[in-house]
């Protein structure tokens, strides 16, 4: 299923890289607040925009609250779409961000002709 | 005299060691209750439809682990647990927003934290909980599953497992409660019980309570459900 277009900033690119350096592992929200250094809400909001363009997924982990005497979390996991999608926005975003090159290399052969 | 000194050094040392130990626990019970309240109110910031999914289902559980995961140091926790329930307080009403765009989004959040289908048709958040509303089905009483109530002594809400409203409008509560051996939930109820009762909610009157440790008890499950029906009169 092709995901939305969702909105691109480099918060959004943080926590994807995240998810990109184990594509099929789920993350906790506050592993990812960790790993990203985004704040809680910023976090969310931006868990929220990907599942609903349908990037992510969300599920209850599988345990016995009782048992394991602690609320199940929730897991946040890439979609296969979402992972294409994502690898190919951060591929543009760091050729949007690299550096330029210095001026003599820019200006090659030309320019040592100078 | 020197003698009587050797045996109750130690024994008042012991005794003073247990105190300390136990205002440190108290201490640290308290100073848990502040990012647990914060995140309460940024969860009143939430659109209804999302207080379940988004506050009980991913929030809670994370303030929960920061608080009390492995690594959770006394300070430590409550600086983390602080960040991550004001931080949510702030933008709540965002992440709320975001969420709205989709409906099915939502239908699919609210269904990953209540997984279970009763025989009326409604999902609910556990396997006990599927037993005592098919239970409550079975004997004709009407009961709906976590719907909010608002004080009418005490500001704030409530979300109570399941009301039972009765022929002339008069309503019980049934609470189960799973967890009690988890100091913070038992924490948690024994404030809620309090709420209940500052706001005309009375044990064993319009509010009835089983709880489980491992497996459920079925019989208590019939009985309550007995007792709420003669208490809907």
């Amino acid at each position: 299923m092709p995901v939305d277009e969702v909105r691109f900033t480099t918060t959004v690119a943080r926590v994807l890289r995240e998810f990109l350096e184990m594509p099929s592992e789920p993350c906790y929200g506050f592993d990812l607040m960790r790993a990203t250094g985004l704040a809680s809400g910023t976090l969310y909001v931006i868990l929220a925009r990907l599942e609903r363009a349908g990037w992510l997924t969300s599920e209850q982990e599988d345990i016995d609250p009782v048992a394991a005497k602690r609320p199940a979390r929730r897991l946040y996991r890439l979609t296969p779409d979402g992972a294409q999608a994502a690898r190919q926005e951060l591929a543009e975003l760091s050729e949007k961000l690299r550096p330029p090159l210095p001026v003599r290399s820019r200006l090659g052969y030309q320019g040592e002709a100078l | 005299m020197r003698a009587v000194e050797y045996v109750l050094g130690p024994v008042v040392a012991v005794l003073l060691a247990a105190i300390g130990e136990l205002v440190s626990a108290e201490i640290r019970a308290r100073l848990d209750r502040i990012p647990l309240a914060l995140l309460a109110m940024a969860a009143r910031r939430l659109p209804p439809e999302q207080y379940q999914a988004l506050y009980v289902g991913a929030w809670l559980p994370e303030l929960h682990h920061v608080l009390q995961g492995d690594q959770a140091t006394p300070i430590t926790r409550l600086i983390h647990g602080i960040r991550f329930a004001a931080s949510l307080w702030l933008l709540a009403p965002m992440v709320g927003r975001e969420l709205a765009g989709d409906v099915r989004d939502t239908q699919h959040l609210a269904y990953q934290a209540f997984p279970h289908r009763t025989i009326r048709g409604e999902l609910v958040r556990t396997k006990s909980e599927v037993v005592i509303a098919n239970c409550l089905h079975s004997i004709g009483l009407h009961y709906e599953y976590e719907r909010g109530l608002e004080g009418t002594a005490d500001q704030g809400r409530r979300v109570p497992d399941f009301t039972i409203i009765g022929g002339t409008g008069n309503v019980v509560l049934w609470e189960h409660l799973g967890m009690l051996d988890d100091p913070m939930y038992a924490e948690h109820w024994h404030r809620k019980l309090a709420w209940y009762a500052r706001n005309g909610f009375e044990l064993n009157k319009n509010l009835f309570v089983t709880s489980q440790i491992g497996s459920l008890d079925m019989r208590a499950v019939e009985t309550t459900a007995k007792k709420v029906q003669k208490a809907l009169g």
